[in-house]
Order: structure tokens, then sequence, then C-alpha cells
């Protein structure tokens, strides 16, 4: 699974998820692509699973690319544990999502299957995502 | 390039909600400069732009701009959007009055033509990493589209933008080192992420500056 291999903290804030993101919202690398519609946390079993199912339906050909990464830990008290003695140890990482972000791209294989394996990916995902195109038309209504 | 007569209004309000309601009502605020003039602000439907950048020339369409209360038509291109993040949709345009006899640079897409080899024979996939390139022409010579032939593409090999020759009275701008498409071989990250998944459970990651010894100096 994905994870930073080096960190400055062990532990960070939660932060907050407002507003939409700040880049990658345009397939860049591919020619389909997976949108966020919604804010969230994305785990790293999350992403691993997305990728497992879109890799299974594309088969052999086709390209795969994970444009976001899990940088963020999320920690967690053991079970049973009184309020109090510190923060929790690290439990796992996660991706922070905005609206607008592409989680995921890819290329090399036909549209109808493009969008078969972006929709299982998207069922895998905690937030409601839209299949997208790099020739999308901007001007419709 | 033939030019696409496209009727637009000045907008009079320029304000953030002002621009909101005209969005509402499908239709699209911009704004039209160069060639010496005043900045002005306009409007035009989202239809009528629909059909001026559908034709063959795609967003390199050469409009004729009538505009409200002046007599001659402004030839104008399309030199910026705006565009919402969530929902793929413009919401701003820059439009450029040009001259014809000027030169401009205009991204020009590029299609890939052919069964290149490599995929043919060795089982690869073309990677297309470069779908625009940057063209400088006459408005009326730029290209439609960029019409590469990848036969002859091997396994491994690279197409560069020096490989590329001009067919029409335009040159290529930009780094000539840009790669526009490579053949790979398929499934080579399928290797690596199912050695990751025997991997089991991952290891914590280090915190700069508590490394171990022997870490810290090997990353000095």
């Amino acid at each position: 699974m994905l994870m930073p291999r080096r960190v400055k903290h062990r532990r960070v804030h939660r932060g907050r998820r407002t507003g939409e993101t700040k880049g990658h919202a345009r397939v860049t690398f591919g020619e389909y692509g997976l949108k966020a519609m919604h804010e969230g946390w994305i785990t790293a079993r999350q992403i691993e699973a997305a990728r497992i199912a879109m890799t299974r339906k594309i088969k052999r050909g086709g390209k795969v690319w994970i444009t976001i990464f899990p940088d963020k830990p999320v920690t967690k008290k053991p079970a049973e544990t009184r309020m109090g003695s510190g923060k929790g140890s690290p439990e796992f990482w996660v991706a922070v999502v905005r609206p607008g972000r592409i989680m995921f791209e890819l290329a090399g294989v036909p549209e109808p299957l493009a969008r078969e394996a972006m929709a299982l990916a998207a069922q895998k995902l905690p937030i409601p995502c839209k299949f997208v195109t790099r020739e999308g038309d901007l001007f419709e209504g | 390039m033939s030019d696409t007569a496209i009727d637009i209004t000045k907008r009079e309000a320029a304000s953030t909600r002002a621009n909101k309601r005209l969005r509402k009502l499908d239709v699209i605020p911009g704004v039209l400069y160069g060639q010496g003039r005043e900045p002005l602000s306009i409007q035009i439907e989202r239809v009528k732009l629909r059909a001026a950048f559908s034709g063959d020339a795609g967003r390199n369409a050469i409009l004729s701009l009538n505009i409200d209360g002046e007599k001659e038509p402004v030839t104008a291109i399309l030199k910026a959007m705006e565009i919402d993040r969530v929902r793929d949709r413009v919401t701003h345009i820059d439009l450029m009055a040009i001259s014809m006899s000027e030169k401009i640079t205009a991204p020009v897409p590029v299609h890939l033509i052919g069964d290149p080899d490599g995929v043919k024979l060795d089982g690869g996939m073309i990677e297309h990493s470069l779908h625009e390139i940057l063209v400088a022409a006459l408005p009326g010579a730029v290209p439609t589209e960029i019409n590469v032939d990848i036969t002859d593409l091997r396994i491994g090999h690279s197409l560069h933008v020096r490989d590329l020759t001009a067919e029409g009275s335009y040159e290529f701008i930009g780094d000539p080192d840009a790669v526009i498409c490579s053949c790979v071989v398929t499934r080579a990250a399928m290797a690596s992420s199912a050695s990751a998944e025997e991997g089991g459970e991952p290891a914590q990651p280090t915190v700069i500056g508590e490394e171990p010894a022997g870490d810290a100096e090997s990353a000095e």
C-alpha cells in the first residue's frame, strides 16, 4: 500500500477540507479520468482496492495512473482505553481529496471499457465520482 | 482557416453576482483585448460559442466578432478560458483581437497515425505524452491538427518534437526535446505492485530528524 518513506512529523492535525481542489482538475497523463465530486479522505487501502478493481477489468493492455497520494497519517486510540494519556498511534494513511480532483487516469483502452473500469474503481471509494475524458465538451450547457 | 461570424454584446455589469446571473442564463462572460484596443467586457451565448469551436479548427477557430455598436467586425481568437474545476464547464473566456498579417502562437492538437511495430510485433503500448504542440504562424496558416506517423516506432523508442517536419508555413516553438509519444512495455507497473502486495503489514515511515544513525548517514 502507498505511504510516505520519510515524514517530518509522526502525527498531524486533521485540518479542513473546504473549497475545491487546487490542482489536477483536468486529465493530464491518460485519456480518461475519475473525478472526485465531493471532499473526503481516501485511505491507502481504498486507493489500492480501486487500482486492483480497475486493472483486473482492463486485463492486459492499458495504463493506470494514480494521481493522489496518502501522505496524511490518521491516529487511533486502542479499544477500551480511557481518555487522556496523549494522542493515539498512527493507524493508516489518507489522501485529502477536494471536489474536482482527478484521482485516477487511464489510457490505452477503448472508452466503454474505461467507463466500466472506472465505475468499478468508484465503487471502492467513499465519495461520489464522475468519469471524465481529456476531450470533454467544455461548452456543454 | 475560415472565419466564423459570431454576435457578441457588451457587458454592462461586471460584478461577480452579475456574472453568476449571466451563467445561469447560459451566457458566458468574457473580455476582448489586443491590437491596441481598450479591454472590453463582453458576453456570449454558450450555444454560439459551442458552434463556433466545434468546426475543424476546434479552439483555434478565427472568430469574426460583430459587436453591438461597432460597425466593423473584429477578428479574434480564443486566448484563454476559465474552467469550473468540478463541473468542467467554461465560466469565462478571453478573446484576443488579431491582425491577419501578424504571427500568432496557438496550441495545435497532435494525432498519432498508424499501427506501430512495437505494438503489433512486440505487444507494447503507446504512451501519448504531448497532446498539443505550440506553433507560430500567420492566423490563416495555423494547422487544424498535426498528424504524426508512428508506424515505425519500436518498443522502448520515443518520438520527439525535433523529429517532426512542418508541412506548411508554420514553425514549432517550445522544447524540441519534448517527447510526443513512446512505445512502452505494458503492465510494467503490475509487477512492482504485486511485490508490494506480498510485503504484508507496512512498516512505519521514518521521521526526519529521528532516523537511525546508518540511515541518516546514507541520506546525507
